[in-house]
């Protein structure tokens, strides 16, 4: 028997290429499960081999350019494409969850990334000039054969630019970000040697020999201390092999594990909160590290926030410009607006008083609004964070007591402790205000847990910090949910005047086949209308009981 | 029958394809992990190390080797900048070859759209003595065929525009000596050699109306041997471009002729301060300037003589629109700034006289003008600066590069 005739065959063939298609998309469709067996991710997967990626490097006018002129990245408004399922992030060599995901001591605070004690005793080798920064400094290897990058303070501003670079780093740290080791040391200049082949890049492009003058002219350029020594900030060389920066928009292209673009990565977006905090206005490339490193017998790229020190209220030269944290270094409405009202437009930073102190720069906290805050250039990855982008940020800068401030603080060696109580009050005040604001911006609803007795606890974020009144009752609903077809069937509602609910019976008993739960949460609070929309929570049965598997607070 | 056909054929398939893909997905993606490993699988099969565009591969270049016009060129390299007063804009090449870290041998051509020219060659020094001294020394002619002239005095009308043609050819040396950083101090010789002659253009040539009695040494070609020094306390940013600050500068110009009764000298004297308001929102410049010829007014030729009108004076008149033996000058401006980190703009006003004495000046109508201007600059230069200013002999354009004061 014939099918077809001749004239039918391209009508038969497009038909079976159609079916095997829609056949695929609908069961691909279909059986894609919400969540599987081993969500939610505790650990972000990199399972391919990396040795191959190449050092690239980011050129700081053109960086600069792109971010000032262009919009970069992937601008659709969409949820952190690098969260788990209980829309936490995962650790990774981008991120290791540290303060709020547990607890940490004030000596693990004040220790930072340290391993050591930071450079030998001994002279110091110098092996190579300092090849980006204004700051004055140089590359130097130590008695033990380790390499440092040293860094001095300005003059008249000795300890600011290396003081705000141990703490900053001691915070970011904390927060979860690969940072370096940074020691403070004192040098004299008898300390330092040069090395053999040490080559000066002049301005022209030219190179020639290093020489002791131009030793010399960077100790000129650095804060001399009465007795004659310098204070270095000295930061050890990372280990791995270092690739240049890391980009706040795109993935690298070479990197096979880097699939997520860096602007939907949650912990870069959360860079506008943390930011904002510790005023971290040089947010570019050029001030990360990627670094090739072996991890569990392959190469993996890790991700450094390398310096984070043009923070709080200097930069390696002297105090933050006065604009620094309220606006880009270029703003088209912004010049629109001056140019045309002859300069009255004008800013809240041309107003606000400062308690200026020569080793702090400027950094306040009274007049402080983080949705105001701004780096020196536009950044993909903080242009896109969101309401839960800046909660999630702004519980884990919360997370940090005011003793906990006040240790990572001590770090930075002030001498005068009226620059030490300076920078630790701004920061509690700083860390309130970003508090209040993105904590009960959204359904502060985190943390929920659901007993084998049914009985359900959870916190609101928002009450606990401090920031909002409770509210007057929480609305539960209950649905058995089917993890097959994404389906959530009603099964019942309970109000609760606590943060603390028991289960309708017959949702304990009678869920999907494939026993997950689903309880959505919301309350109603008049000053707060976001609360009303519901936070959904995931439980799969256990043997024991029953585990969070997702969380939901913003499509 | 063939659309039945064709109707079981599809669903079939599509049977097929359920099964299939049922197949696959429990084979592949069993959990997260596996699902984000077939992703990063995918991306390693294509992963290709960064091209940099052509855009960005200018961008290295430059970070390479400097800002083209903003940082010292090597070898051969495209050169602009002023040839003479009120010529205009200078284009043309030259070629620069490094000395040192800092220090620079240079020899440049440049030419103008009012046919304005010079060839020069310049030496700098490496800074040495802990980068506080530095030598230059220059060696040049240049060409200004059409350049302004109306007579002595603030009252010489603008109808009595006439042009002179001037040549020079120059040699001299300084050294500058900043034994502070606030401090400068400076001191130079030379040899200037003079020709003066008739002017091009259509204004008529200078000596159909003057003669050496109102156009001092009109017409000679005059030689000097030249010493100058200077000295300037500043506390500003940069000369070129700043927001804060200021500088008092003193300089001493003596030109001796092979006779010494012939001989005169140049004495220039200036105090600019810089005074910002609500964090530079707005910033108040003022600027005060006295010039004068020092002995006998009478051996300093007209084309020597202080004058005032230009993109930097009197914004509002041409250039050299008033000379006379001594001037005075006076602006201010209020300036806002819509981008601390390229653009300024300013309201302003200039107001500056001539005379044959210092009384004269005092005692007679000051030149005034006021105008309106935006600037474009980096941290510590102004690349562009347009002005449009209007005196009483109407509006003039200012296009020109460079700090007003």
């Amino acid at each position: 028997m014939r099918w077809f005739g001749p004239r039918s065959n391209r009508l038969a063939a497009a038909a079976c290429a159609f079916g095997l298609w829609l056949g695929g998309w609908v069961l691909a469709s279909a059986a894609a499960p919400k969540f599987y067996p081993d969500d939610p991710l505790q650990r972000e997967p990199e399972t391919q081999d990396a040795s191959k990626v190449a050092e690239w490097d980011i050129l700081l006018t053109y960086d600069l350019l792109q971010n000032l002129l262009t919009t970069r990245g992937d601008t659709r408004d969409q949820r952190a494409r690098n969260v788990n399922t209980i829309d936490e992030v995962p650790d990774s060599n981008w991120f290791t969850n540290r303060v709020l995901a547990r607890p940490m001591s004030t000596a693990e605070l004040m220790r930072g990334p340290q391993t050591g004690n930071g450079p030998a005793a001994g002279v110091l080798t110098l092996i190579r000039p300092k090849s980006a920064g204004v700051t004055p400094g140089f590359v130097a290897r130590d008695a033990g054969g380790v390499t440092w990058f040293i860094q001095f303070d300005a003059p008249g501003h000795d300890e600011a630019a290396s003081a705000a670079s141990m703490v900053a780093n001691k915070i970011f740290y904390a927060l979860g970000y690969w940072q370096t080791e940074n020691y403070l040391a004192e040098i004299r200049p008898g300390d330092v040697r040069i090395g053999d082949n040490v080559m000066l890049k002049l301005p022209d492009g030219r190179r020639r020999p290093f020489r002791r003058a131009d030793l010399d002219e960077i100790f000129t350029r650095s804060a001399r201390r009465p007795d004659g020594a310098y204070r270095m900030l000295a930061s050890r060389a990372l280990s791995g092999r270092p690739i240049g920066g890391f980009r706040y928009d795109g993935t690298r292209p070479d990197d096979p594990n880097d699939i997520v673009p860096h602007e939907h990565r949650r912990e870069l977006r959360a860079l506008h909160v943390f930011g904002a905090w510790t005023n971290l206005v040089d947010m570019k490339a050029g001030n990360t590290l990627d670094v090739v490193v072996e991890e569990g017998g392959k190469s993996v790229v890790r991700h450094y926030l390398q310096d984070v020190g043009s923070t709080f209220g200097t930069g390696a030269l002297g105090p933050h410009a006065y604009e620094e944290g309220y606006e880009h270094l270029l703003e088209p409405d912004t010049i629109r607006k001056r140019l045309l009202t002859l300069g009255f437009f004008l800013r809240p930073w041309q107003r606000i008083p400062y308690d200026e102190h020569p080793a702090i720069g400027r950094f306040e906290g009274d007049r402080f609004d983080p949705r105001e805050w701004k780096p020196r250039a536009p950044t993909a990855a903080l242009a896109r964070a969101r309401a839960d982008d800046h909660f999630w940020a702004a519980r884990r800068v919360m997370a940090f007591s005011d003793e906990m401030i006040r240790a990572m603080v001590k770090t930075g060696g002030y001498t005068d402790p009226d620059a030490e109580r300076l920078l630790a009050d701004v920061l509690i005040k700083r860390r309130d205000r970003i508090g209040r604001t993105y904590l009960p911006a959204i359904n502060p609803v985190v943390d929920p847990a659901l007993a084998a007795d049914g009985t359900l606890k959870f916190t609101n974020a928002a009450v606990e910090a401090g920031v909002a009144p409770a509210p007057r009752e929480y609305r539960i609903g209950w649905f058995a949910f089917n993890n097959a077809t994404n389906e959530s069937r009603a099964i019942g509602e309970t109000t609760s005047g606590s943060t603390s609910a028991t289960a309708p019976r017959s949702a304990i008993e009678d869920t999907s086949a494939d026993g997950l739960l689903r309880v959505d949460i919301d309350s109603v609070a008049a000053d707060y209308p976001s609360w009303a929309e519901p936070v959904h929570a995931y439980f799969r049965r256990g043997d024991v009981g029953w585990k969070l598997v997702g969380l939901e607070r913003m499509d | 029958m063939t659309g039945l056909r064709v109707l079981v054929f599809f669903t079939v398939s599509a049977l097929l394809g359920v099964s299939a893909s049922a197949q696959t997905a429990e084979e592949n993606a069993p959990n997260r992990t596996a699902l984000i490993a077939r992703e990063q699988e995918a991306k390693a099969r294509t992963a290709t190390p960064y091209q940099p565009g052509r855009v960005e591969q200018y961008f290295a270049r430059i970070e390479e080797r400097g800002l083209p016009f903003l940082s010292p060129p090597r070898g051969l390299y495209p050169a602009l900048g002023s040839i003479y007063s009120g010529g205009g804009l200078g284009w043309g090449g030259g070629y620069r070859y490094a000395i040192g870290d800092d220090g620079a041998i240079d020899a440049h051509a440049l030419f103008s759209l009012a046919t304005y020219k010079r060839i020069e060659t310049t030496f700098q020094s490496p800074h040495f003595s802990g980068k506080r001294l530095r030598a230059t020394a220059r060696a040049g002619w240049l060409d200004a065929p059409r350049v302004g002239y109306y007579g002595l005095g603030a009252e010489a009308p603008s109808t009595d525009r006439t042009a002179f043609r001037l040549r020079e050819t120059y040699a001299d040396a300084a050294l500058t000596w900043r034994p502070v950083k606030a401090l400068e101090l400076a001191g130079g010789a030379g040899r200037d050699a003079f020709d003066q002659r008739a002017g091009t253009g259509r204004s008529p040539s200078i000596e159909t109306k003057f003669s050496s009695s109102t156009a001092p040494r009109l017409g000679e070609a005059a030689t000097f041997t030249t010493l100058s020094g200077s000295a300037g306390l500043m506390w500003l940013e940069s000369p070129a471009y700043s927001r804060h600050g200021g500088l008092v500068r003193w300089t001493l110009e003596r030109y001796i002729r092979d006779r010494v009764d012939a001989s005169f000298g140049v004495s220039r004297a200036e105090i600019v301060q810089h005074v910002p308001l609500v964090r530079e929102n707005w910033v108040i410049s003022l600027r005060a300037r006295a010039e004068g010829i020092l002995g006998d007014d009478a051996n300093a030729p007209f084309y020597l003589l202080p004058s005032l009108g230009s993109g930097s004076t009197l914004r509002a008149y041409r250039t050299g629109r008033f000379r006379d033996t001594k001037s005075l000058l006076f602006s201010g401006e209020w300036r806002w700034i819509p981008s601390p980190l390229a653009i300024d703009l300013a309201l302003f006003v200039d107001a500056g006289n001539v005379g044959r004495h210092w009384d004269d000046i005092l005692n007679s109508r000051f030149r005034k003008d006021v105008g309106i201007g935006v600037r474009f600059h980096a941290p510590a230069a102004t690349a562009l600066r347009v002005e449009v200013a209007r005196g009483d002999e109407g509006f003039h354009l200012v296009f020109t590069s460079g700090a007003a004061f």
